[in-house]
């Protein structure tokens, strides 16, 4: 059972392929047990700051950690990770931090209830912080942007401490399922070295987790004071007795005691594919007793035209709810940069008063029912009937339209990088006079005075960076929707190919009249 | 490693973090109130472009408060877009002078920063709503 008899087997390098773990000095660090925690510290730290300064200091959002730090900073910086690398976000997640420390003094006793086992909570509230941003305009209140981030702790800390394993990362979290569609466009991926290494392993700890015979490893009143006990049974402990830290755990009549867990999300190392549901949080890495598993390069967004099956996940075709998240994450982009363009108050005031009313609410409703139902609705249903017409598909319209979705990840991607590339651009040095009015605001004045001509590139360098963002996204998209097609119907590709191409070309059309539409920032009410 | 003294450890140094702020958390200029501010924009409201503001300083007893150092601040309400800065002159007892050039169509929060000729500083803010051309 535990892996304390295998014998490591140096994985088969594969030189095609870039290994970060391999890397001299780097991937030593990110192999380090701790590393993760490594990475959370910082984060956390900052998290708390950010945290104190939104809900104690100025409630001038351009000179508020909370604000600056979240809506120019982390939102950039965040996009370009997944662009540049992968979900390494996840992976310094300070709310994971958070949760484990919890995870030490109690520990959830349910499992995910079966029936919320997919991507609808998440995706109703990934909405729901869309609208809540743009109805409140939490870019201009650092008191509720502190609130939402401590709301968010507090959430995590109720979801995972109901639940076991990482139910609030693969069910509920919002930014995860961000994250997760994005990093299919990544060019790394946590990935098995050699299946033929994973072929011959009988203990599959990437997934259970590495376990010890506690009866031979370990007295339980041995263990040590950070080793939460869970009872586990027998099938349970099959799949996922994988909580925090080393675990004592019994399975039927032996104890046992996990030492490292395996992965949270449910992702079988061997069967995974690509990076949906990866928090890249390596745990697998860990706990592969054969040193097996990677960072590895790839070709971004490659997995999207994948018809494996995919562990933990099933078949993307047959998801609806991701495909909807993708939607989402797609059209949400546009949504989210049409509520910083002068048009959206125009569009206001005209539903304001053809509907007599002055709340903004369902007037910011209307827009995203717009947006997030008819828009692809009209697009998706339409490319999906032409598909089925121009090829003869007897396949249905929604079954074709749940499949093509997925190309429009790489548009949608393209679109956010633009946006929120174009405020961490322009606004890249604001950190630096805000953490130095911050310090001085609690009698810390070596920093100097706060320097606030700093900013950042000027716009005429940002928006060829943004065109380029967005066009790579629109390539991505068709090389994508290219690939499905040809999978469709290898003799007539084009008239799959078509629909969906031409659904992209307006997605993009759309993209580029709205960044040359003139910015408003308004954080106030509709008319007011 | 990280055992219930390490979670300990880290509870204790996140209060002594968060009790830091709180308690050395007050506003360095504390609004005078034996001061009168008024200010006026030309054009009235302030659009996009150039703006002249003109802020007048008064005592209580009406005195206008003549020597003091103005200086002009406009910001976005959404983090990270360029400020405007600029300061003003005085062109007449208690009453300064100053352009400051709004860039963007949207909400704009305009900061007075005021030092009094007795070395007194004030900070007065303006919200400028729905700012267009």
């Amino acid at each position: 059972m535990a892996s304390a008899g295998v014998n490591p087997t140096a994985a088969i390098p594969n030189t095609d392929e870039v290994d970060l773990l391999r890397w001299p000095v780097f991937g030593n660090i990110l192999k380090w047990k701790h590393s993760r925690t490594l990475l959370q510290i910082p984060l956390l730290l900052v998290s708390v700051v950010m945290i104190l300064h939104g809900l104690l200091g100025t409630q001038i959002a351009p000179k508020n950690l909370a604000t600056v730090l979240t809506w120019v900073h982390f939102r950039g910086a965040l996009v370009l990770v997944l662009l540049a690398a992968g979900n390494f976000f996840c992976l310094a997640c300070p709310f994971m931090l958070v949760r484990n420390a919890a995870r030490k003094l109690f520990t959830p006793r349910w499992n995910w209830p079966q029936a919320l086992r997919n991507k609808w909570i998440s995706v109703g509230l990934l909405i729901a912080i869309l609208f809540v941003y743009e109805l409140f305009d939490l870019w201009s209140s650092p008191y509720w942007t502190a609130a939402v981030a401590l709301g968010y702790f507090v959430t995590v800390l109720l979801v995972d401490g109901l639940f076991k394993h990482a139910a609030f990362c693969k069910f509920v979290c919002p930014i995860g399922q961000f994250n997760f569609v994005a990093s299919t466009l990544s060019p790394l991926e946590v990935k098995v070295r050699s299946h033929a290494i994973c072929n011959r392993c009988s203990t599959k700890d990437c997934i259970r987790g590495q376990r010890a015979d506690a009866a031979v490893t370990v007295r339980t009143t041995d263990v040590p004071a950070n080793v939460a006990s869970v009872r586990a049974t027998t099938a349970a402990a099959a799949t996922h007795i994988l909580n925090a830290g080393a675990t004592h755990a019994f399975n039927g009549t032996q104890d046992f005691v996990i030492l490292q867990r395996g992965c949270e999300l449910a992702l079988f190392q061997p069967r995974k594919v690509g990076n949906m549901d990866c928090t890249f949080c390596l745990d697998c890495v860990h706990a592969c007793p054969h040193d097996n598993i990677g960072i590895s390069s790839r070709i971004p967004g490659t997995e999207l035209a994948s018809h494996s099956i995919r562990s933990g996940i099933g078949y993307f075709a047959k998801r609806t709810d991701i495909a909807a998240l993708v939607v989402v994450f797609c059209f949400g982009a546009l949504l989210n940069a049409f509520g910083m363009v002068s048009p959206v108050y125009v569009v206001e005031a005209w539903l304001g008063k053809l509907l007599h009313v002055s709340h903004e609410w369902p007037v910011l409703g209307l827009i995203f029912f717009a947006f997030l139902v008819i828009e692809p609705a009209i697009l998706l249903g339409g490319a999906a009937w032409l598909t089925r017409v121009l090829k003869g598909s007897t396949m249905e319209t929604m079954p074709l339209a749940v499949r093509y979705s997925y190309s429009l990840a790489p548009l949608g991607f393209g679109m956010w990088l633009a946006h929120y590339g174009f405020h961490f651009f322009t606004g890249l040095l604001t950190i630096v006079p805000v953490t130095q009015s911050a310090a001085a605001s609690v009698g810390i004045s070596w920093l100097g005075a706060p320097r606030w001509t700093w900013t950042g590139l000027a716009m005429r360098y940002v928006q060829p960076i943004e065109l380029g963002f967005l066009f790579l996204g629109f390539a991505g998209s068709l090389v994508i929707a290219h690939q499905l097609a040809e999978e469709d119907s290898a003799e007539h590709p084009m008239r799959a190919f078509l629909p969906w191409a031409t659904v992209a070309l307006i997605i993009c059309a759309a993209s580029v009249w709205l960044m040359f539409q003139p910015m408003e920032m308004r954080a106030t009410l509709m008319g007011g | 490693m990280f055992g219930i003294r390490s979670l300990r450890i880290l509870t204790s140094s996140l209060c002594l973090l968060a009790q830091f702020p709180l308690g050395g958390c007050s506003k360095p200029n504390q609004k005078s109130s034996d001061v009168n501010f008024r200010f006026e924009s030309e054009p009235n409201p302030p659009h996009v472009g150039p703006n002249i503001f003109v802020v007048k300083l008064n005592a209580k007893d009406g005195t206008a408060l003549s020597g003091a150092h103005v200086s002009l601040e406009g910001d976005m309400s959404h983090p990270g877009m360029s400020p405007a800065i600029s300061d003003t002159k005085e062109v007449g007892a208690g009453t300064y002078r100053g352009d400051l050039n709004l860039a963007m169509r949207g909400d704009w929060i305009v900061e007075f920063h005021i030092v009094l000729a007795d070395g007194r500083k004030l900070e007065r803010e303006a919200e400028l709503r729905n700012v267009k051309e």
